[in-house]
């Protein structure tokens, strides 16, 4: 059985529709996206809302919930901006390499770290606030390392439920400490 | 709201959080955000007034380019030779396509409908309809 996709007007009229629980959903995820940051997770949510209506993207099939498919909108605008990002860090870097003619050893090998600072601190944030949740370190330490979570729950035969469980505290401490800060 | 600077998350953790919030519940949300959120139905409205002002900008947005479509067209549809030619001339063009053309309409046949100032528009369907050229010749 072959599945339609929405037209925009079907597209509109979800997203005018969504109900609260969803909307608070969207801005849970957008927030977790930007890092906290509030106007950049907003953007974010118009940014992918017009995505969504230009139709540039994969289209939404008419079985997807909706949020699933500005989730994935709103995913790859953040990593297309982070690349981007590092993409702009490392010709502004080659640029000063080409307009000094110094010693460009040192520096050449500066931007990939001076870029992954941003995530390698909320890294060790994240393991500093969890060393005492043994299990939501461990499971920091394996997402990192790219395990599935099929592959987490294998390794440490943990059953699905615990492995939400461990998931749904590592997203709770989480909100906790950007909203108020680190534990002392 | 961060009180304590923004951090981003690596990419890995950050979908993983992303999907516990999609997986859970309507409830838990709900509970959630009110630790998050002082006024969690003023929250849902702000953001939902974002969500609708992003809908209006695309319409806005859609409206604008089917103008400069519209526009496009009728720019390109002036730039036609055969809009160039005298009256008599365009007259003459037109009853070569319709006396031609088998797939014109009976109304389009209609000689006595077309006043001098039809004659253009005429002229712009028959070459997008791909009757005549931008010339005024039929096309095989």
């Amino acid at each position: 059985m072959t599945t339609r996709n929405l037209t925009r007007e079907e597209l509109e009229e979800g997203i005018k529709s969504l109900e609260q629980s969803d909307i608070l959903r969207l801005k849970g995820i957008a927030t977790t996206f930007t890092g906290g940051h509030e106007h950049e997770a907003e953007d974010l949510i118009s940014e992918a809302i017009c995505r969504v209506l230009e139709g540039k993207r994969e289209s939404c099939s008419e079985n997807m919930p909706l949020v699933y498919f500005l989730y994935g909108i709103m995913r790859s605008i953040t990593y297309d901006k982070r690349k981007e990002y590092k993409r702009q860090i490392k010709l502004a870097s080659d640029l000063k390499i080409e307009a000094d003619h110094s010693e460009s050893a040192n520096i050449d090998n500066a931007h990939p770290q001076e870029t992954d600072l941003i995530f390698a601190e909320g890294l060790k944030k994240l393991e500093n606030l969890f060393s005492e949740d043994e299990d939501v370190f461990l499971l920091i330490c394996y997402l990192v390392d790219e395990y599935s979570p099929a592959e987490i729950q294998n390794k440490e035969g943990w059953t699905q439920t615990h492995y939400n469980s461990v998931r749904r505290r590592l997203r709770r401490q989480w909100n906790q400490y950007r909203d108020n800060g680190e534990r002392e | 709201m961060n009180k304590h600077g923004h951090h981003k998350l690596p990419k890995v953790i950050a979908d993983e959080i992303a999907k516990d919030i999609l997986e859970a519940s309507d409830q838990e949300i709900l509970e959630v955000s009110k630790d998050i959120y002082t006024d969690v139905d003023g929250e849902a409205e702000k953001i939902k007034a974002l969500i609708m002002s992003a809908v209006l900008n695309s319409n806005k947005e859609k409206l604008k380019l089917a103008q400069k479509e519209l526009q496009d067209r009728q720019l390109k549809n002036n730039q036609l030779g055969v809009l160039k030619l005298n009256i008599k001339t365009k007259k003459d063009v037109i009853k070569r396509a319709k006396d031609a053309s088998s797939s014109l309409t009976l109304a389009a046949r209609n000689n006595e409908a077309i006043t001098d100032s039809d004659t253009d528009s005429y002229l712009m369907d028959l070459f997008e309809l791909g009757v005549i050229d931008e010339d005024g010749n039929l096309k095989k």
